[in-house]
């Protein structure tokens, strides 16, 4: 027992991959249910975008690129099919250079989900770009882009990312700046969520909503003590909560369930480590005494 | 299982392995993956700011500004016509087009000269364009920040507001009469929340505090902030952890389906 608790003192790092990796694919192939609790980050932010104004869009900041997808697209995807749910209009810009190509495919890809959901279901309703969504693009200049949006939006983007003037798109012609949207909505694995506070909820009072990396999670805290931030969705457990609210079984709630599982390894992989320490380390002492 | 036919999902997917293989050992295959990577993402960034920050920004409104004053009305109007431009840009709503030009020009020429950085005889010229730059983004961010960090979070650590609306402070002798009326958890937290975060911010500013020795009553205080910081942390990393899965996680998913279909 002794010998097998000190090999694990120097397993190969490669095992562990090994196994972590052999959890996911299992846990992804053969998922199990799991229960997901609410927090009321989550609550708050979700039900802003599910009281919102029918004719005040929400602003969403696609603010990510390609190397946090994993966590921050499932919440993206269920914040804009909710909206559309809701019939609440999406503004949609990004603060990033990365972002543009995922923005667009994200919003055409749930724009055509849901039209064919309305098709299977007999429901006479189509999601249009220009009627319920508008794309604005990529802007340089963080702050200013945001503190612009807070004068008049057709400064900034006079144009959306097809080359449409804003005033020819018809959800844009009574929207000029955040006193005319319901929400901000921010997604990103950056520190950019504190500019929308500092520079758009701050100055307008307009509520802040952030969906982030869980490695930037615990930054934001205090923001959504002191209220600048209304609602946080958190890492892919934000995600699969805001799932689980919709009803909606999305990437999120498949991942939680493998994430569910790799902790669970972590955790015994942690424990066995700490075994083996203290069990060899108790063995090392009396050794050293019986030599004294 | 349904392989993928797009070949774009299989250029994806085998990168994803070269990258992962680092995980045995470097290799020249993950070597290839980072360095495409990295030329990749070069050349679509300055795709990306050319299409839509020098031409919609710089070139078109230079342009157009260029045409109104070499041209004579009917010309400039068939012009813009024909290429497509049914508003003038900003910049020419609210100035003449002379001004416009020298408004665009100006900062085009203040970027160029950052470039100046690659000959060193005339390197210095660059620190008047980072001296405008970090002014003016200094300008931007003091005020706001200012007012986000430390006045807001310093209200935050005194007050909060209720959800009636009313400002109620952050020590609440109300939420323990609650929680003396109706013990239970719930209660429990709300009365005991508020002191903490109280407890926490002091204490911990009291381990920041090196204009004293850590004796005594601030010594003792520094070590709960400690206490504090390391609960932080801990959470911090948890959160880090949970992060990193995730990564892993969605490539795995994309591996699994939309590179070998075989989990939906």
């Amino acid at each position: 027992m002794k010998k097998l608790l000190q090999k694990l003192l120097v397993l190969d790092r490669r095992w562990i991959f090994l196994v972590i990796g052999l959890v996911v694919i299992i846990a992804l192939v053969a998922p199990c249910t799991t229960s997901i609790g609410i927090t009321t980050p989550v609550q708050s932010f979700y039900d802003i975008i599910d009281n919102a104004e029918k004719d005040k869009p929400v602003l969403v900041s696609f603010d990510l690129g390609p190397s946090t997808l994993p966590e921050l697209e499932p919440m993206l995807r269920a914040v804009v099919r909710h909206a559309f749910l809701n019939d609440v209009q999406i503004i949609a810009t990004a603060m990033l250079i990365q972002a543009p190509g995922i923005a667009e495919r994200i919003l055409v890809e749930v724009t055509e989900e849901l039209n064919e959901e309305f098709e299977d279901q007999g429901i006479d309703r189509r999601i249009e770009m220009g009627k319920d969504w508008v794309f604005l693009g990529f802007r340089a200049g963080v702050a200013a882009v945001m503190l612009g949006i807070g004068e008049e939006i057709r400064n900034v983007y006079p144009t959306d990312y097809y080359g449409t003037y804003l005033d020819d798109v018809p959800m844009m012609q009574n929207i000029h700046n955040y006193y005319d949207m319901s929400a901000v909505v921010t997604v990103s694995g950056t520190q950019i969520p504190e500019s929308w506070v500092m520079y758009a909820g701050g100055p307008s009072g307009v509520p802040v909503l952030v969906g982030v990396t869980a490695v930037m999670a615990p930054n934001f805290y205090a923001y959504l003590q002191t209220g600048q931030m209304a609602g946080m969705l958190g890492g892919l457990k934000g995600a699969s909560e805001y799932e689980r609210l919709m009803d909606y079984d999305g990437m999120a709630t498949k991942g939680m369930i493998a994430q569910l599982w790799v902790h669970v390894t972590i955790v015994i992989f942690i424990l066995l480590g700490n075994v083996a320490y203290f069990v060899t380390r108790s063995g090392k002492k009396k050794r050293l005494s019986v030599q004294r | 299982m349904e392989l993928a036919t797009d070949i774009w999902v299989w250029v994806a997917a085998i990168l994803t392995l070269f990258v992962y293989s680092f995980l045995i050992k470097d290799n020249p295959l993950y070597k290839f993956a980072e360095h495409a990577m990295g030329g990749l993402g070069v050349g679509y960034w300055t795709a990306v700011l050319f299409y839509n920050v020098i031409i919609p920004d710089f070139w078109e409104p230079l342009t157009i500004a260029i045409r109104k004053l070499s041209m004579t009305p009917q010309n400039f109007d068939a012009f813009m016509a024909r290429e497509g431009f049914s508003q003038m840009p900003q910049i020419m709503q609210d100035f003449s087009p002379g001004v416009s030009i020298l408004l665009l020009l100006l900062p085009a020429i203040i970027g160029l000269l950052l470039f100046t950085r690659y000959i060193p005889k005339i390197a210095w010229i660059s620190r008047f364009s980072l001296a405008f730059y970090l002014g003016a983004a200094s300008g931007i961010a003091i005020p706001n920040t200012f007012q986000t960090r430390i006045l807001e979070q310093l209200r935050g650590t005194i007050v909060q507001d209720a959800p009636d609306g009313s400002v109620v402070p952050l020590f609440s002798f109300d939420a323990w009469r609650d929680f003396f009326a109706a013990p239970g958890i719930e209660t429990f937290f709300d009365a005991i929340s508020g002191p903490l975060l109280i407890l926490g911010v002091v204490c911990t500013l009291s381990y920041f505090f090196f204009s004293k020795e850590h004796k005594g009553i601030l010594g003792g205080m520094a070590r709960i902030g400690i206490w504090f910081l390391m609960i932080g942390f801990g959470a911090s990393f948890g959160y880090t952890v949970m992060g990193r899965v995730s990564l892993l996680i969605g490539r795995v998913q994309f591996l699994l389906t939309d590179w070998l279909g075989v989990a939906g």
